[in-house]
């Protein structure tokens, strides 16, 4: 491992059972602590000046106990061994009993390495700066109508070390860094934002052989594209979801509601429906967090479980949720490599990385050519999911009119809002370009770096919303 | 190091100004499910900002260790960074001496009680919404959280302020099913007293909401007048509440960036950011830059009277500052509110359904992060509600769409309602009616 965890953290295994017996003194069956030590730097700049920038430093722990289904877990900043010593203790006192589980030997795993970041922090900001002026420069020269361009560098970098009392040893070290661009076009009566977006589990190597310039006048097209747009009239229709961030559509409609965090606790449409039927048969979707390119891409997850190819879907049929070590007990499912949290200061559990359908069968113009009238969503926005209702909704940040097998005109202020269980199941097309966004997902552990993909699809009917029209 | 030391050691390096801004958070939370404790976590957490001015310009790191290593790299890092930015309008720290509105401190008693007891009254928050009905099949969030801060800023102008509070929060979402449809309902309390979280309320409100959505059908497209349920009124403000930011419009990022002055919203929309407002939970004397907080009517009587502003953008708008510098998350100073409303008017919530003839009670919104755009003030948010006729509450309906611009909404406000929530948090609005929005259904 890239990290000696042992300098980092200051961790014997001799003290790690130590605590780990405190924390098990009581009766627990499970006891594990967490580590981590991370710096984060933002660069922001706006019309082309480097307005401002922040550099942060992160290090805590969160320490956790487990007996009979019920979790006691602190997060505490000051993570000296004295402190995870008191706060083991201060867990145990939780419970009544004398201890019954033993602190298995530690064992780290050999796992394959799938992340691997190399340059995150240069000699000086050069580069930085660099992508960001031309982000700016691609942006503002695309059009007279750009009034505002703000370009925004964010660099992550995170060593995690997790030890448990079933044998768990596990260091990570994680990097997230991505570029971001937004433009925004004003007619002088009407404002409209465009937005691109580029991230990757790695430093600044991503970069190479990247147009930046291209970058920004990809946000700057999306903003003069949607000043120029006649507002969407809303109703029910044909929707053709373009492939990349499309895949929001999957990431809500349908994968949180199979997060054990939904599941276990009888709050997902999507329980007890592994082995039935839930999508069309064209159908097939994973969860991937071993893909080395995709910045939801993890070596290990934060339990320190390698992260794994989870098939979700196959021909329409539920195949399996997304499991964290504690909700596995509860739901005799094993444990997917899925746990996952912001920082220390959230409690883990199961979580999305790379979500993705695989591709299908038709091509792009087919899908198109095929539909009579209906929207193309070309570039969706975010959105958000009930799980327990299966109610989502999302924005669609560019969009087009289909008329007569043709994408005319562009349309803006498209919603997208429909059940989970009845969208996945009238998607009658899918195409064989999978493309992926970028995407950082917030739910109960925080806000991490997720990929949702797809190829193009088509949802034979759903609701869109918009303003436009007399009716 | 201490903060007096990093103050002193930023001067040393060069900066010209230096302001430390220390944060303590100790938290606990309590999950149940099934009538037993889910989990129990606690978080004690601190960390420190550190922001350097030179030649006008300032950069910002946090650190949650005060080690003399880390503290001294993060300070030459924050030295060449600061050096490294172009200069944009000029930033300021504050200088000590002024007078602050005092505020009395919010203190919880939530120490006095025992973990067992607040356990207990998760079980009956649980216990009492399933007795409640048989539809009512379980209760998917039972939670209660409690919170204290102290807050402690200093710089090497003469500022050097403390504020704490603590609070405790509950929330309860039964979950109601039918024939294989699924509603949620959603009550929170925020509180002070133990002894005074409103149990009753939380069980009635969420369970009456869930059973109430059981059976929702869809709605045809059309306009219609829509009546707001006040918290999704005070989502929306919220989700808009940036173009009233002085930062917004240095971006030119709002609408409103030439209009001050100017009359852009109906006659009887006022909107106050009162940051020692008796219906709100929190009360600020200062921000996070150690202005003193003022109230004023940001809109009054439909009129823009001016941004909310940091001392940055008051002094680059050529405004006086208001008090309004905030850290949102890392170190950097941004505009915000402290507790923004728009003032009421006098009609309850049912004498306000009562007007409308045929149109639909807006309940619950969801996607404002995503479905609208504050730069041009259009939104289009999925709805669950009711259908509205001859003055009555009629049919449960969900998965529609409401569609509008905000800036036109301010004009077609029709009625305001008098129920803003006590103790509200951030931002607020009572029920309101607007003449027309646009329903994408059916």
């Amino acid at each position: 491992m890239s990290v000696k965890h042992q300098q980092v953290f200051g961790i014997t295994e001799e003290i790690a059972k130590q605590i780990l017996d405190v924390a098990l003194s009581t009766g627990g069956q499970f006891a594990e602590v967490f580590m981590e030590n991370a710096t984060s730097e933002v660069l922001r700049m706006r019309q082309g000046k480097l307005e401002s920038t922040n550099l942060s430093s992160t290090k805590g722990a969160a320490v956790r106990v487990i007996k009979d289904g019920t979790e006691v877990s602190a997060s505490v900043t000051l993570a000296t061994v004295e402190k995870l010593l008191e706060t083991a203790k201060t867990l145990a006192d939780s419970f009544v009993g004398e201890q019954t589980t033993q602190v298995a030997p530690f064992v780290e795993k050999d796992i394959e390495i799938v992340v691997n970041p190399l340059h995150v922090r240069g000699e000086d900001n050069s580069k930085e700066l660099q992508l960001l002026s031309d982000s700016t420069r691609g942006a503002k020269e695309f059009s007279q109508e750009i009034v505002q361009v703000i370009s925004m560098l964010t660099k992550n970098e995170r060593n995690i070390f997790v030890f448990a009392s079933d044998s768990t040893w596990q260091t990570d070290r994680r990097c997230n860094t991505r570029l971001i661009c937004q433009a925004i076009a004003s007619d002088g009566k009407d404002m409209q934002n465009g937005m691109s977006s580029f991230g990757r589990n790695q430093g600044m190597e991503m970069f190479e052989g990247f147009d930046a310039i291209q970058f920004g006048k990809e946000a700057a097209f999306n903003a003069v594209e949607m000043l120029h747009a006649e507002e969407m009239t809303g109703g029910e229709m044909p929707v053709v979801i373009h492939n990349g961030f499309g895949g929001v559509i999957l990431h809500e409609a349908c994968v949180h509601g199979l997060e054990a965090t939904s599941v276990a606790k009888g709050m997902s449409v999507f329980c007890g429906k592994v082995g039935q039927k839930v999508a069309s048969d064209i159908v097939n979707a994973v969860d991937d967090g071993t893909h080395p390119d995709l910045w939801g891409s993890i070596n290990v997850d934060d339990e320190g479980t390698p992260s794994k190819r989870n098939l979700l879907i196959e021909n329409g049929i539920l195949r399996g949720y997304l499991v964290d070590k504690r909700n596995s007990f509860k739901m005799d499912h094993p444990i997917t490599g899925s746990s996952r949290r912001e920082s220390y200061k959230y409690q883990t559990t199961s979580r999305m990385t790379n979500t993705y359908f695989l591709p299908g069968e038709s091509t792009f113009e087919e899908i198109i050519d095929n539909t009579k009238f209906g929207l193309f969503a070309k570039e969706m926005g975010g959105g958000s999911v009930n799980p327990a209702t299966g109610e989502f909704n999302f924005a669609v940040n560019v969009a087009y009119m289909i008329e007569d097998g043709k994408i005319t005109r562009p349309v803006k202020g498209a919603t997208l809002v429909g059940s989970g269980k009845d969208v996945l199941l009238r998607i009658d097309m899918i195409a064989n370009n999978l493309e992926y966004g970028y995407g950082m997902c917030g739910s109960q552990s925080g806000s991490i770096p997720t990929i949702v993909g797809q190829p193009t699809i088509r949802v034979s009917h759903m609701t869109v919303g918009g303003k436009g029209g007399n009716k | 190091m201490t903060l007096d030391q990093i103050i002193k050691r930023g001067l040393e390096l060069g900066l010209e100004a230096v302001e430390v801004y220390a944060s303590t958070t100790e938290s606990n939370s309590l999950k149940l499910d099934e009538g037993k404790l889910e989990s129990y976590s606690m978080k004690e957490l601190f960390s420190v900002s550190i922001r350097g001015l030179k030649n006008g310009k300032m950069a910002s790191v946090t650190t949650e260790s005060l080690d003399d290593e880390v503290v001294e790299n993060l300070l030459q890092a924050l030295v060449r960074n600061v050096d490294a930015l172009d200069a944009t309008e000029p930033e300021f720290m504050f200088e000590g001496g002024s007078v602050y509105q005092p505020v009395e401190e919010l203190k919880s008693n939530y120490k006095d009680f025992t973990v067992a007891q607040k356990t207990e009254l998760l079980k009956t928050l649980e216990r009492r919404c399933l007795a409640v009905s048989d539809k009512i099949v379980k209760v998917g969030y039972c939670q209660y959280s409690e919170t204290s801060r102290k807050v402690q800023l200093k710089n090497s102008k003469g500022i050097d302020l403390a504020q704490s509070y603590s609070y405790i929060s509950t929330f309860v979402g039964p979950l109601a099913a039918q024939d294989g449809q699924t509603a949620v309902g959603i009550s929170g309390d925020i509180n002070t007293d133990f002894n005074a979280i409103e149990v009753d309320r939380m069980i009635e409100e969420s369970t009456k909401d869930a059973l109430a959505q059981l059976g929702a059908g869809s709605i045809e497209t059309g306009k219609y007048p829509v009546v707001f349920k006040r918290d999704v009124a005070s989502e929306i403000l919220s989700a808009f509440s940036s173009v009233f930011l002085g930062d917004s419009a240095l971006r030119r990022m709002t609408i409103l960036t030439d209009k001050v002055g100017q009359k852009v919203f109906g006659e009887n929309i006022t909107i106050c950011d009162d940051p020692f407002c008796p219906m709100a939970l929190v009360k600020n004397s200062f921000d996070d830059e150690g202005v003193p907080c003022v109230t004023k009517n940001v809109v009054e009587k439909g009129v823009f009277n001016g941004f909310m502003h940091t001392l940055k953008s008051a002094n680059a708008l050529g405004a006086k500052p208001t008090g309004n510098g905030f850290k949102a998350g890392g170190g950097a100073i941004s505009s915000q509110p402290t507790n923004l409303y728009l003032a009421q008017g006098d009609l309850n919530k049912d004498e306000i359904i009562a007007t409308v003839q045929d149109g639909i009670y807006v309940t619950d919104v969801g996607g404002l992060h995503a479905g609208l755009n504050p730069i041009s003030g259009d939104f289009n948010v999925q709805g669950t509600g009711f259908v509205i006729k001859n003055g009555k509450i009629d049919r449960p309906i969900t998965l529609f769409v409401v569609s509008g611009n905000f800036y036109e909404m301010m004009n077609n406000v029709e009625l305001i309602g008098n129920d803003i929530e006590k103790r509200f948090v951030g931002v607020a609005c009572p029920t309101l009616k607007i003449k027309s929005l646009a329903i994408s259904g059916k």
